[in-house]
């Protein structure tokens, strides 16, 4: 069920829009281009995978603030900037906030198709992420509270004998919950479960 | 005082009129001013020492010599005056005011200013001639035209210096689209799938290689160094010249521009590398009081129209916070950080050197007006184009 990536490019200038786009569909990319970060907006869907092209000196709703507000609503989706010279300092700020890679104009064939091709990489790799941590989320879903608390405390690293005591309850009962979660978990180590576990935490 | 009339009518005593020919002669000698008397086949009769100081003759060489071994196109007759030029003095006087230029004995050329006076000297008419040196006025003249010139071009450079991040955008526009385009070609080109793009691509291509170097070209002619010549200019088309260099900036925040001027306006006389600067200057002043209110009307209104006397009108209104308190002509009024001031002292001295003066006002409903008028272009001179 993938669905085919998309490189959202937001530009004023039409002659850019067109020749980007010739470019990126030269690498058989999809493409969506939009005159302003507005128009953008008012189109996105956070659901379809893809990146963000944008320049970052535009009339209205500049590139940093249109990252601003996508980051604001929780959008993870990578952005690569262009910045014309001398915008260094918002460069630089992009990349504080987040942004995966910014270039200058002119860019080159080369380097901006292999940089938006990372760009779409990470945000596979970010889908991928999201969607196992989902499924992960549904299964700690199944633990019963009790279940739950004691999967917790093993996952931060405390010993059977420790949890036992702290709770007030047996260590064979701590074992009992401890391996009917990790069976309802799919996990087998503990240190699979101290990784999924960090991961949820973030 | 009828001592006085007495005095005129009565005839002079040889003592009076010994002491009036000393008194005469002594101011004829010491007068700084050169005098010339020259009889009616234009020859010089007489001259004083000034003259022979002047040229470097004495008056026994210049005795007799056409006046024009001195001023080569010296007016000396009736039909030499251009009517506009003549002032009748009295009934029979007329006296023609000019610069000309005269030649010294060692060949140097010096810039005159001569008033030439006919009169009668015993029954013959003959001229006075009143030759003055003024190549002291011209070199001052010429000095302070050089010295604006220079500070007209470090406001140049420092208002595009200011200006070079949004330059940098409108030339890298461009050019990232003109290699895009090429790179794109050249890849659809290598893979076999190039077919219905290219067309639209070259297009493209020569279209932005054109909008590139209108840019360049307007840089270029903007940072000349610029030779301080007045000609015909369309103040129209510095308009326009100008619009396009802040486009960028005029796009970037907002601002409607309405131009209103008319078609069929008298050509000015200008400077035009300085007026174009006041134009800049005063079109990114306004640019940035817009920017800075915030607020939704963001308007630059440029009017340019033909006045009743021979000047064209300039107006930039803006619909910014309007204009700041003190003097915003003073020296070093500035309202930014970075010092570079408003550039308004510059702009009026270009202006008042134009012969007119730069005012600002602010508007009832908001923002600030800047107006100046430029001189029209003497008829006489655009019919000889």
């Amino acid at each position: 069920m993938t669905v085919e990536s998309t490189v959202f490019l937001v530009d004023d200038d039409p002659a850019i829009r067109d020749s980007l786009r010739l470019l990126l569909e030269s690498e058989g990319l999809r493409v969506m281009d939009f005159a302003t970060a507005e128009e953008f907006l008012s189109h996105h869907d956070p659901k379809l995978p893809g990146c963000l092209v944008a320049d970052l000196q535009m009339p209205g709703l500049s590139g940093l603030e249109l990252q601003q507000h996508l980051l604001g609503n929780g959008v993870q989706r990578p952005m690569l900037f262009l910045t014309g010279f001398g915008s260094i300092s918002e460069a630089v700020q992009a990349i504080q906030g987040g942004a995966v890679d910014f270039l200058e104009k002119p860019v080159d064939a080369e380097t901006f198709l292999s940089r938006v091709q990372t760009a779409l990489a990470t945000d596979r790799q970010q889908r991928k992420n999201q969607f196992r941590q989902q499924q992960m989320q549904q299964q700690f879903d199944t633990l019963t509270p009790r279940e739950y608390e004691i999967i917790a405390r093993v996952a931060v690293g405390q010993a059977n004998k420790v949890i036992a005591i702290e709770l007030g309850i047996s260590e064979r009962t701590v074992e009992l919950h401890r391996s009917r979660g990790m069976k309802k978990l799919q996990l087998r180590t503990v240190a699979e479960l101290a990784k999924h576990w960090n991961e949820m935490q973030t | 005082m009828p001592d006085q009339t007495a005095s005129y009518t009565d005839p002079l005593s040889d003592l009076q009129l010994q002491e009036s020919e000393e008194h005469l002669r002594a101011i004829y000698n010491n007068v700084s001013e050169g005098i010339l008397t020259v009889d009616s086949r234009c020859c010089i009769l007489n001259c004083n020492p000034a003259i022979e100081q002047l040229f470097g003759y004495t008056g026994k060489q210049l005795r007799g010599q056409p006046v024009n071994y001195l001023i080569p196109h010296c007016k000396t007759k009736a039909v030499d005056y251009p009517a506009a030029k003549c002032q009748i003095t009295n009934n029979y006087q007329v006296t023609n005011h000019y610069q000309d230029t005269g030649i010294t004995s060692s060949g140097k050329s010096i810039p005159l200013e001569i008033t030439v006076t006919p009169i009668h000297l015993q029954g013959e008419s003959s001229l006075v001639v009143f030759v003055r040196d003024i190549s002291r006025r011209i070199e001052a003249e010429n000095t302070s035209r050089l010295r604006l010139q220079e500070m007209a071009h470090s406001g140049r450079l420092a208002s595009l210096g200011e200006m070079t991040s949004s330059l940098t955008h409108e030339l890298n526009q461009p050019l990232t689209a003109i290699l895009s385009y090429a790179q794109a070609c050249q890849r659809l080109l290598r893979k076999g799938k190039l077919d219905g793009q290219l067309d639209n691509a070259l297009t493209q291509i020569i279209e932005q290689t054109r909008r590139a170097s209108a840019v360049s070209n307007h840089l270029r002619r903007f940072i000349r160094k610029g030779d301080s010549e007045r000609s015909a200019v369309d103040i129209n088309h510095v308009m326009h010249d100008v619009l396009h260099l802040i486009y960028h900036e005029l796009k970037h925040h907002h601002i409607d521009v309405e131009l209103d001027i008319h078609k069929d306006i008298p050509m000015v006389l200008v400077d035009r590398l300085q007026i174009e600067q006041v134009v800049l200057n005063l079109l990114r002043n306004a640019v940035e009081a817009i920017a800075a209110t915030g607020q939704k009307r963001r308007e630059l209104n440029i009017r340019t129209f033909k006045e009743v006397n021979a000047f064209v009108q300039v107006e930039v209104e803006d619909t910014g916070g309007g204009l700041p308190a003190g003097d915003i002509f003073a020296k070093y009024y500035s309202t930014k950080s970075d010092g570079m001031g408003m550039g308004l002292p510059l702009c009026r001295k270009i202006i008042r050197a134009h012969g007119s003066d730069l005012t600002a006002k602010n508007n009832r409903i908001g923002g600030a007006t800047f107006h100046f008028q430029l001189p029209v272009e003497p008829i006489q001179s655009q019919s000889s184009r």
